[in-house]
């Protein structure tokens, strides 16, 4: 699923690590749904969107 | 999260070691887990010198043994004894990480390869008129099953 987490994350300029620990999740995870190829989980999603205080549908688009 | 939040988790996170510790303790694992898997290791030695199964010379089957499953038995005491959030690199919901969905996809699409393997050797064996010994065949489906599953998870990571 395409996304904007990756300009996200640089605004704030956090790491990816610092995001999967602000999370609690592996870096890994970052990495996999930054490049589209992991569809996080809907409570991941949330937090997600808690995080950088924007919607779900604000940071994934399923176009 | 606020940042001195952050900085209190990076310095918890420093606080992690390798082995970890034990639950409920600041004592390392290591420390339980060695002597009580070489207790084990030496008792399963003993068991099989005694027992006669390591062939026409006990003593030496027993060590070898021994010196063999020091090794599982160690790795499952750890697993039993340890506190996984002091591990070092343990992440707080790994069943929302991407490894756990590797580990689902591997695990499944492993499940239907060693039903494949296991049905055709059977196949085989039965109409190939073969006997082999139960002490060949269970610890084959073992290996085939983590075969199975670790190059289905390797295949699985690899495409992300």
């Amino acid at each position: 699923m395409r996304n904007v987490l990756p300009e996200l994350r640089r605004e704030r300029g956090w790491s990816q690590q610092r995001l999967a620990d602000e999370l609690g999740v592996s870096r890994q995870t970052i990495i996999s749904i930054e490049r589209g190829r992991f569809d996080p989980s809907l409570p991941l999603a949330f937090r997600l969107a808690r995080t950088f205080d924007r919607a779900i549908e604000d940071i994934f688009d399923d176009a | 999260m606020d940042p001195r939040d952050h900085a209190a988790d990076e310095q918890a996170s420093d606080q992690r070691s390798r082995w970890g510790r034990l639950r409920g303790s600041d004592t390392s694992t290591l420390w339980v887990a060695i002597p009580v898997a070489i207790l084990l290791a030496v008792g399963i030695g003993v068991l099989v010198t005694l027992t006669g199964v390591a062939g026409p010379r006990p003593v030496v089957g027993g060590i070898a043994f021994a010196f063999v499953t020091v090794w599982p038995c160690f790795g499952l005491v750890w697993a039993l004894v340890v506190d996984r959030e002091t591990l070092h690199g343990a992440v707080d919901r790994p069943e929302e990480s991407v490894e756990s969905q590797w580990y689902d996809a591997a695990a499944g699409k492993a499940f239907t390869d060693v039903l494949l393997v296991v049905g055709l050797g059977t196949a085989v064996i039965a109409f190939g008129g073969l006997e082999p010994p139960a002490i060949v065949v269970l610890p084959g489906v073992i290996v085939v099953a983590m075969v199975a599953f670790g190059v289905r998870y390797l295949l699985v990571r690899t495409r992300g």
